[in-house]
């Protein structure tokens, strides 16, 4: 009897390339990105609101900063609050950077060992910036509305780019427009409110325990952060992708 | 320092760059492209003679699984075709004893001990080549198990006058033992299933790797051989014969399994040999690579990048110490360089040296599903592997300009699979004589003793099964090698010579001399929870002669397996037990 549809061995498959699903993350892509630049205002102002509620939940005073030009045309309101001064309690970093040495290296013989080299990094940081601020200056190139800056910045561009990762590794594939859409709008719900989330608690930490941890929040919480969840919201797509495309034969050809 | 930091960020930025670039096209192509012409159509029309070679070193818990799986291969068992070289190099365990009792059995085993001179996997493949009889060598390491038409896959190639070496696909068989297994599988996934067959379809070079592997001996012996001295010596000669002309194909359907790195260390271990195998190989041919006439443009840019993946490890250390100088400075107001690399960096970093977005087209072509989910997990992979490798290239280069030997010499990768088993009573192997007689077994509900070979299994539906409970060395193991073979094959097979034994023979009985089993076997696979669960070992057993106790369990978890693929002769207790191939068996009869 002869098969309606012979499902190809995964060693020679491939889904035939299809112009209409290129011009659809084409599409997607640009679209999202007029989108975002029309509406960033109105974004970096929702943002900024958020921010302040969650600082205030933690009891951080905050005012009104500058207005920041994020692109030609576009502006977002920073967010002004304090460092802890060092001045004040000299002992501090040298006591975060002591403890966190200490811990590393008590905890170091538990760890899994590739966490070893991740987790190495927030002693690392905090010495490199201890060093910095006992022996360079006394005070980090930034307050924190400039770490604000930074980071809005940042997002920003990374929002503008987001569309294109998702548009080209997930609107690409021969799969229904329902179970590619969601993903794009889930990750980019995630992503603001996450990023709100965290410069809200990187303020916090600065405002309580001072500009020590600046660089931490700027590396590791920063944009490596931002790839973690963008990563893990792809593979969650790609998985019900795979699960859609094993079911449907007549998209492979060998 | 501020401006180099900027030119040295701009730089890594530009690299990495380039590399996600190379990805980004391997995956589209891989995905959408037409696939290029393969050789397995050719599979057993087209049968050189072969010469397995086998580099074992200490691998008593390993070889049996592979000389076993190699005997069942579909390659015609004929002296004049086919010939296995296992090589015993200055192992100090029973690996040489193991061989031989093999090669008292097989003819076409011929051991070869190596005692004196360079130890080392080239060394040993270099001296097993001096004696192989066969126009094309195939390479396995110990601790890989071949598909039966595996060796059909690999020969089928060298049809084409111009192909040099042809590799196949590996695939890790202990996914679901650590975290590692599983990163492990992933990244294999994408190296393979999207990467080489990307290249191999992109007419780039695809990277002979060492093990399940064939080379033409011709080609060899035009490129002079193995390097004795390379720690990489797959990537060695691949360079060679990309340099002289020679085709080198991938053969995406020869899939093999292997044994994955459980544990980090060794993980590690095997990372900076590889890296610094590979970073000596960068030096040595990317000159003469660059200006070999046989090479297009493409294929030179390729390589390039190829060589020097690893290299990007230590420049990503660099980059980000060039960032953080910059950060220190007040300059990371320069947003666009920022995010740049931060991006870029992030983008490779997911994938280990391999995108993501090529991790999950491999996966999507693979066809499963949830594995995906790990994927952020990833990132504990490539910070390790970055380290790792940084500290191998740091130790390669000090040691380079200091004229010392660049590397550490061959090490090798720790196994772990249980080679605990049976077989103390009947002889080491378990190959003379039967397993004990004792019903059901003592050791029966014991994994680890247990030995495993699980071949014949039942299908439900097919027949009860013939299942030998046997004292440690019997059969056992309700799911063996043909259980990976048939879910690659997504086929079943039904044996009505089965079918009728297992009809005929009483509910239960003794184990009667079934155990060919080496007495170790398969039984990691049983470990892992794969077998049968209460430890009966089902193995074969004639219904007249030998036990069949009738487990309904037999294979386990129920799956449908194969069991076609080979016939035993099962034997009153204390009787030699062989294997017989069915055309053995049929010559026998005439």
């Amino acid at each position: 009897m002869r098969r309606k549809n012979i499902y190809p061995h995964k060693s020679q498959r491939y889904m035939p390339f299809q112009k209409v699903y290129l011009l659809q993350a084409f599409l997607v892509a640009v679209v999202a990105d007029v989108l975002l630049l029309w509406q960033m205002p109105l974004i970096l102002s929702w943002h900024t609101r958020v921010v302040g509620r969650l600082l205030d939940i933690a009891e951080v005073p905050w005012s009104v900063g500058r207005d920041l030009a994020v692109l030609p045309g576009i502006t977002g309101t920073l967010i002004r609050t304090d460092y802890l001064s060092y001045e004040l309690h000299p002992l501090y970093p040298w006591v975060f950077t002591g403890a966190a040495v200490v811990l590393f290296l008590v905890s170091y013989r538990f760890m899994i060992p590739p966490l070893r080299p991740l987790l190495f990094l927030i002693p690392g940081g905090l010495v490199v910036t201890l060093f910095y601020l006992k022996v360079v200056s006394p005070e980090l190139p930034y307050s924190p509305e400039d770490f604000s800056a930074i980071w809005y910045r940042g997002e920003c561009y990374l929002w503008l780019l987001i569309p294109w990762i998702f548009g080209l590794g997930l609107f690409t594939l021969r799969v229904p427009f329902r179970l590619k859409l969601p993903w794009l709008v889930l990750v980019f719900a995630y992503s603001l409110l996450w990023s709100a989330i965290r410069l809200a608690t990187g303020l916090a930490t600065f405002y309580y325990f001072g500009g020590i941890w600046m660089p931490m929040f700027y590396f590791i919480f920063g944009f490596l952060a931002d790839f973690l969840y963008i990563v893990a919201i792809y593979s969650l797509a790609m998985d019900r992708a795979a699960v859609f495309l094993i079911k449907e034969r007549e998209v492979w050809e060998s | 320092m501020i401006l180099a930091a900027k030119i040295i960020a701009i730089i890594v930025v530009m690299v990495m760059l380039a590399y996600m670039t190379r990805h980004f096209i391997f995956a589209i192509m891989r995905l959408f492209h037409h696939q290029r012409m393969n050789y397995t159509d050719l599979s057993g029309f087209h049968m050189p003679s072969i010469t397995v070679l086998i580099p074992m070193h200490d691998e008593e818990s390993v070889a049996p699984d592979m000389i076993e799986a190699l005997l069942e291969a579909d390659y015609p068992h004929d002296p004049d075709l086919f010939e296995i070289i296992p090589i015993n190099d200055h192992s100090t365990d029973r690996t040489g004893e193991i061989l031989d009792e093999y090669a008292k059995k097989y003819p076409f085993i011929k051991p070869l001990h190596r005692l004196e001179g360079v130890r080392g996997k080239p060394a040993a493949l270099r001296a097993a080549t001096q004696l192989a009889q066969g126009e094309v060598l195939i390479i396995f390491d110990a601790d890989y198990i071949p598909g039966k038409s595996l060796l059909k896959f690999l020969a089928a190639p060298f049809a084409d006058a111009e192909v040099g070496a042809a590799m196949g696909r590996v695939v890790p068989h202990n996914v679901g033992t650590s975290l590692l297994t599983r990163l492990l599988d992933l990244e294999r996934s994408g190296g393979y299933q999207i990467n080489q067959q990307a290249r191999y379809n992109m007419g780039l070079i695809p990277q002979f790797g060492g093990t399940v592997g064939s080379v033409r001996r011709t080609a060899l012996n035009a490129v002079g051989g193995w390097n004795s001295f390379s720690l990489t010596e797959d990537t060695d000669l691949t360079l060679q014969l990309a340099i002289h002309g020679w085709k080198v194909v991938y053969v995406n359907r020869a899939e093999c399994y292997e044994e994955v790195p459980v544990k980090w260390d060794v993980r590690r271990r095997q990372i900076q040999r590889w890296a610094m195998g590979h970073t000596e190989c960068f030096h040595r041919y990317l000159g003469q690579m660059l200006r070999s006439p046989f090479l297009s443009w493409k294929m030179k840019l390729d390589g390039a990048l190829m060589l020097g993946v690893y290299i990007t490890a230590p420049l990503l250390i660099v980059g980000w110490i060039a960032c953080t100088i910059l950060f220190f400075s007040g300059q990371s107001f320069l947003p666009a360089l920022a995010v740049a690399f931060m991006a870029s960096t992030c983008y490779n970093a997911i994938g280990n040296f391999a995108s993501f977005f090529e991790l999950g087209n491999s996966v999507i072509l693979d066809g499963s599903s949830k594995r995906v989910r790990l994927l952020p997990l990833n990132i504990a992979n490539f910070i390790f592997s970055t380290a790792a490798v940084s500290g191998a290239l740091a130790r390669f280069y000090t040691n380079m300009f200091r004229g010392r030997e660049p590397g550490e010499r061959w090490q090798k990768t720790k196994r772990f699979r249980d080679g605990g088993g049976g077989g103390t009573e009947s002889g080491p192997l378990g190959l003379d004589e039967g397993g004990t007689t004792d019903g059901l077994g003592t050791d029966g509900g014991d994994d680890r003793s247990s030995s495993g070979r699980g071949e014949r299994m039942s299908l439900p539906g097919a027949g009860q099964p013939v299942s030998g409970s046997t004292h440690s060395s019997g059969f056992g193991n309700g799911y063996g090698l043909h259980y990976l073979w048939t879910q690659n094959e997504e086929s079943v097979h039904t044996d009505t010579r089965l079918e009728q034994i297992s009809d005929s023979g009483p509910a239960l009985g003794n184990a009667g001399g079934v155990s060919i089993g080496t007495g170790r076997g398969l039984n990691y696979l049983r470990a892992q929870g794969m077998g049968n669960s209460d430890g009966h070992a089902n193995g074969p057993a004639t219904g007249v002669q030998g036990a069949v106790n009738g487990n309904p369990r037999v294979s386990g978890n129920g799956k449908q397996v194969s069991i076609w693929s080979m016939w035993f002769k099962g034997s009153q207790h204390g009787e030699e037990t062989a294997v017989v191939m069915p055309e053995e068996e049929e010559a026998k009869k005439s």
